[in-house]
């Protein structure tokens, strides 16, 4: 018997927690914390502590499968990947499109970008990344030449002021959390804007801006105002180290704050003591998640979050900065290797000279040099799609056209651990091994990449998804590009090409624990916890301002529907659900889907607690549980997104912000309605004479 | 005999020159496997050789135990737990444990709640003055010593002050209080962790009373751990003599100056506690609490909770599932069901990701029935769990309150 | 303006301190109305779950009521609710809940006056020592 401690990283969000696995004769049975690891130094949240819980699960997909007659059918790899390669034969580049994951490695993300250029010659290549932080590169690289977090999470504890935009902290990065607690312990203020009063409101926040949905650019452009006024703003950084401060000036002279007031929700007093306070601070850092980014104006809200950075000099220092908080133990790394249709690897925009660049790094020729598809056109213009990772079925708003779409096109590809509701619709769905399943690297929120070892062999015949696509490439004629036998191969080729990447090696990898943050220029070079010390990554290496005016959202409530419908995440769950739903000790937090109705909207409606409820947009309806709280105030409405039979994104509307292409996922109308209890019923009739 | 009193040698020349004192455990180890005495060796090594990274290795091969020489003073992984949860508590193998003086409780308590077979297990107990937390000792080499923590090769915990060793022989030495004060240095808990000797082990294993020389001072605490010494000195794996009473002066003279310096913390950090009003405990437990996100780390790492279906999980109907802060009933049994026992082993501290002061509660408050009890958890299997047994003398108290 | 009512969960043992609470009803014997009793077998059933959940449901107050030591129907249950209520004293204190309010009280089951003066008294105690603060936190 050999029982083995081995180290490997969380595979759940992007803060990249150590833990170590026990491990007897090639079984994980059981996790003991990694007290040397820099993240987390021995401690975990819950689903930390619950690794493990879905890497054995039953029903692990373990052989590729082929609809036949309208039911999928076990096959060999040849037959499912060779009934890949002669439809793809046929598609024309235009009519392809590759949907990567936030949550494959690195290695993975970078031969499907490389397969969706090279082998179908288009720029079609999109990661789901795009739902949720497309407005970071869109906003911030005009701004501040990255949209990448600026700077590191051990350093978040240098700041006396944190600004959280839209995140829910406490329940989404719990050990980013506990770095703010730490700060504030030293003196630090918090604040942070969110709709409805949430653990972070309660718990960690000092001054809770409880502003009306969506209502963010107005609130900033306010508080710049005030910091203004005050003088408050950091005049020698403007001068130093920003352009574009006139354009701001002029149009902050002419903000109305009465009409913020009146927009935000907030009391002018409070918006103050928020401006004031983040202005006054040494080292103030803006975190930011999907309250900022998945509104039609996402964009624009993290422009505004950039402007107020830059204004108040809180860039360009440890512990500062306006940061991106991506969610995903990939979300960072996919994007990083070009799984966008605007982006080659290394964020090279797609253009005629990064083809001819990348034409010379691949001995290739003819790589596409026009822009491709967003995601979501994707799913509704394309007739050929292969989807790895994700659920577009779960996870795009208005889910009920997307399945009509989806039902029409000729070839849908499906490749996941798990028969998620998509695969429900594929022609053909391939088993990938996951995590431990393989080696390979992530990179996680604060560009810190690490690497994954194998520890268990993957069940049946699942594979490595660059492995997947390597043979398919090679069915398709291009053995010789894709010529592959391991991941490490593969990062030396992604090193070569992205040059923040240059200096990391698996070999540096597996002796640094923590893992290393790029840019790393060369071998030598340790890494870059924080970006900007200097100079910004624009041309002429200044932060840029951006003027944006107050857009309201795409549909607020009328007559018709009266709430505001908004979504978000809890902690013991992770997104569309297919891990956590799996591990008991996770599942039993929370069993099912629920809508967060106010005390006093509910006894409007004549609703109950844990009554079952019809929650209705104008894209469709769901029946759910409703859990009557003061967590949302009146006119809210809340819906986890976790759970495929109380699907929040049957309701969600897909307004999409223009440049980002991400939707408003956070904002729609809807309508409640009461469904009696039929016990109650009973009951109220017994009482009745 | 127990209360025999050694001063010992490896009598192998390469585990002595690769020890940091006398090489004795690790020749014990030896010993116990090619004795076939035991099945295996439970001990700890720096995995890949980084001192601070010290994982529990179970060891069936005896050349491999000398990787485990020497003492990694930035590690603490969770010894009782290990046996308990991954060796089936020791009931199919026999077993020599190196431990603390906290793993031993630990590993103790458990027994007597019959999750470890204690007759297979020899435990081989070290001297202890405290370890120091991974991550942060590598910020504090970094900032206060001004060295790459990966050239340290060697640390000392003594007579108040920590000394590291680099890679090229030179020392650097800095007073333990004054990093503490910054918030470096030992765990927490080991600062207020008053005993050092673990006597409660089969034998006690320590630097105190070899004034320098290599060699490393046994005192025998068990019949079974008289039994082991016996057979390894004849069976020629360690030279021993016997220590002369200056020897064993000075040893008790330390243990006791760190005894004082521990009292002195406990004083310290449960003042702060005990001095507040009612009313501002309450805040300050209940702002505590508020941070719980309900990870049931401190439940998984506590030696004490050993029930495989707690009562605290969301499936058990006490704690409302799916809420954080869990229900205030959360931090209350995690404390009641373990007070009356903790060894203070602080696990609980190192793994709570909001950094509640659990230990620094949990053992104010086991003190404090400590003195009600007259009980010292981990000390002796056959000492009856406070809170989990009465004797029959009781039934002549006639009072409600009572005082042992 | 509300004067505040104690409201006390009373964990009272079958065979003695019930059988007094009992008597001291037939016996017609007055006493505040502000205990509510749970009737357990023996007061060594009341565990330190029970006491925590009652606190934690918002009880101002919480009595165990057992038999005299040497008197219990189970030979020695009294003796462990003894050790219980003495172990968790300390815990109260600690976390600013007043240990006050937990009583033990030994009442036999002749005892029916002892149990409408324990009754009184208790009351009065947590009458004076305010609202549970926990309370506070409830919806």
């Amino acid at each position: 018997m050999s029982i083995e401690y081995v180290s490997t990283i969380c595979p759940y969000c992007s803060c990249g927690c150590g833990i170590d696995l026990v491990v007897e004769d090639g079984r994980i049975i059981g996790q003991e914390p990694w007290k040397e690891h820099p993240v987390n130094q021995g401690a975990n949240c819950p689903k930390g502590n619950n690794a493990y819980g879905f890497l054995y699960s039953e029903d692990r997909l373990k052989m590729p499968l082929v609809r036949k007659n309208g039911t999928l059918k076990e096959t060999s790899w040849d037959e499912a990947l060779d009934l890949i390669a002669s439809k793809l034969k046929k598609a024309s580049p235009e009519d392809f499109g590759f949907i990567a994951s936030c949550r494959n490695s690195n290695e993975d993300a970078y031969v499907m970008q490389k397969f969706t250029r090279v082998v179908m010659g288009t720029n079609n290549i999109e990661y789901c990344g795009r739902l949720c932080h497309s407005p970071a590169a869109a906003a911030l690289i005009p701004a501040m030449g990255s949209g990448a977090m600026q700077t590191s999470q051990p350093e978040i504890e240098l700041a006396d002021c944190i600004f959280l935009a839209g995140v829910n902290i406490v329940e989404t990065f719990p050990l980013i959390a506990r770095r703010i607690f730490r700060a504030k312990a030293k003196g630090a203020k918090v604040i942070y804007t969110d709709p409805r009063k949430t653990a972070t409101a309660r718990h960690l926040s000092d001054i809770h801006l409880q502003l009306r949905s969506g209502t963010d650019a107005a609130l900033i452009n306010a508080m710049m105002s005030i910091i203004m006024a005050e003088g408050l703003e950091d005049k020698e950084f403007i001068a130093s180290r920003t352009a574009g401060i006139d354009e701001l000036s002029s149009f902050l002279s002419k903000v109305d704050l009465k009409q913020a007031e009146e927009i935000t929700g907030l009391p002018l007093g409070k918006i103050k003591e928020a401006a004031i306070t983040y202005a006054k601070a040494e080292r103030g850092c803006i975190l930011y998640d999907q309250g900022m980014s998945q509104h039609y104006v996402g964009t624009d809200n993290v422009r505004n979050h950039a402007n107020l950075a830059l204004f108040c000099g809180h860039a360009g220092k440890p512990g500062s900065g306006i940061n991106s908080m991506r969610g995903q133990i990939n979300g960072e790394g996919s994007g990083d290797m070009g799984c966008l249709c605007v982006f080659y690897p290394g964020f090279k925009r797609v253009s005629e000279e990064t083809a001819k660049f990348f034409e010379e790094a691949w001995g290739v020729n003819n790589l596409p040099t026009k822009p491709g598809l967003t995601y979501i056109d994707m799913l509704y213009k394309l007739s050929y799609l292969y989807v790895v990772g994700g659920d577009p079925t779960m996870a795009v708003p208005d889910v009920n056209n997307v399945k009509k779409a989806l039902e029409k096109v000729s070839l849908l590809v499906v490749q996941d651990i798990f028969p998620t509701e998509i695969a429900k619709l594929a022609h053909v769905v391939l088993p990938a091994a996951t995590w431990v399943e393989r080696e390979a690297t992530h990179t996680w929120i604060d560009r810190r990449i690490q690497k994954i070892n194998k520890v268990v062999e993957p069940p049946g015949e699942a594979k490595p998804d660059w492995w997947i696509i390597c043979s398919l490439a090679e069915k398709m004629g291009y053995k010789n590009k894709f010529n592959f036998s391991s991941s490490g191969e593969i990062f030396e080729e992604i090193r070569n090409c992205i040059p923040q990447y240059k200096g990391i090696t698996y070999d540096r990898l597996s002796h640094t624990v923590g893992g290393i943050h790029w840019p790393c220029p060369s071998e030598d070079h340790p890494g870059t916890p924080t970006m900007f010390l200097q100079k910004f990554n624009t041309p002429d290496g200044l932060g840029h301002f951006q003027v944006v005016e107050f857009k309201p959202p795409a549909e607020l409530p009328d007559d018709k529907y009266p709430y505001v419908l908004t979504t978000g995440r809890s902690i013991f769950h992770y997104h569309t659900g297919t891990m956590t739903r799996r591990t008991p000790k996770l599942a039993d937090e929370i069993q099912r889907g629920f809508v967060e109705v106010n005390f006093e909207d509910a006894s409007k409606e004549g609703i109950q607690d844990k009554d079952i409820v019809t929650l209705e947009t104008r894209r469709g309806s769901i029946e759910t549980e409703a859990k009557v709280t003061d967590e949302v105030p009146p006119g809210l409405l809340f819906v986890p997104i976790h759970f495929s039979e109380s699907l929040a994104n049957v309701l969600t509307i897909p307004a999409l912000d223009p440049s980002a292409k991400c939707a408003e996922t956070k904002v729609c109308a809807a309508r409640l309605k009461a469904k009696i209890n039929r016990d109650r019923t009973e009951n109220e009739s017994k009482l009745e004479f | 005999m127990k209360g025999d009193m050694y001063l010992a040698q490896s009598s192998d020349d390469a585990i002595l020159k690769k020890s940091e004192h006398g090489g004795v455990v690790t020749s014990l180890l030896k010993f116990a496997l090619e004795s076939k005495r035991v099945d295996a060796v439970l001990a700890i090594k720096a995995r890949n050789g980084n001192r601070y990274d010290g994982i529990p290795v179970l060891i069936t091969d005896p050349e491999t135990v000398i990787e485990t020489a020497g003492s990694l003073h930035c590690a603490s992984p969770n010894i009782a737990r290990f046996i308990k949860e991954y060796l089936n508590g020791a009931f199919d193998m026999k077993i020599a444990v190196v431990c603390k003086p906290c793993d031993a409780r630990g590993i103790i308590e458990l027994v007597k709640r019959t999750q470890i077979n204690m007759d297979n297990l020899t435990l081989i107990g070290l001297n202890c003055t405290g370890t120091l937390p991974s991550a942060p000792a590598k910020r504090m080499f970094h900032e206060e010593f001004e060295v790459n923590p990966s050239d340290v090769i060697r640390e000392d915990l003594e007579e108040g002050k920590l000394t590291i060793t680099l890679k090229d022989g030179t020392e650097k030495q800095k007073d333990l209080d004054e990093l503490e004060q910054k918030g470096y240095g030992r765990r927490e808990n080991c600062r207020r962790c008053d005993i050092n000797i673990p006597i409660m082990a089969d034998i006690a294993c320590g630097k105190w009373g070899t004034d320098g020389k290599k060699a490393t001072f046994i005192e025998v605490c068990s019949e079974k751990g008289s039994d082991f010494i016996e057979k390894a000195i004849e069976a020629e794996y360690i030279k021993v003599e016997k220590p002369d009473s200056r020897a064993i002066e000075s040893r008790k003279k330390r243990n006791e100056e760190e005894i004082l310096l521990a009292r002195k913390w406990q004083e310290k950090d449960f003042a702060s506690l005990r001095e507040m009003s009612t009313e501002e405990k309450f805040s300050y437990w209940l702002g505590e609490f508020s941070r719980c996100i309900k990870c049931y780390g401190c439940r998984n790492a506590c030696p004490i909770c050993y029930c495989k279906d707690c009562i605290l999980e969301a499936d058990r109907g006490i704690v409302a599932p799916g809420e954080i802060p869990p229900d205030v009933i959360f931090p209350m049994i995690r404390s009641v069901h373990v007070m009356d026992s903790c060894v203070n082993c602080g696990q609980c501290e190192d793994v709570c990701p909001m950094d509640l002061p659990l230990a620094r509660l949990i053992l104010m408050l086991n003190r404090e029935l400590g003195n009600i009890f007259k009980n010292e958890p981990g000390m002796d299997v056959n000492a009856p769990i406070p809170l989990k047994s009465v004797t029959d003398k009781e039934l002549t108290v006639a009072d409600v309150e009572i005082q042992f | 303006m509300d004067k505040f009512e104690p409201k006390i969960v009373a964990f009272f043992c079958n065979w003695c301190s019930y059988a007094a609470a009992d008597l001291a009803g037939t016996s017609r014997i007055q006493y505040p109305p502000n205990v509510r009793t749970i009737r357990v077998m023996c007061s060594g059933r009341v565990s330190e779950l029970l006491i925590l959940k009652a606190f934690a449901l918002g009880a101002d107050g919480v009595l165990v009521g057992g038999c005299h030591p040497g008197d219990c129907h189970y030979m020695k249950g009294n003796l462990s609710a003894r050790r219980r209520v003495t172990g968790l004293k300390p815990f109260l204190n600690a976390i600013g809940i007043s240990s006050d309010r937990l009583r033990l009280q030994w009442i036999g089951a002749s005892e029916g006056l002892k149990m409408a003066e324990t009754i009184s008294d208790f009351t009065d105690t947590i009458r004076n020592l305010g609202p549970n603060p926990l309370k506070r936190r409830q919806k």
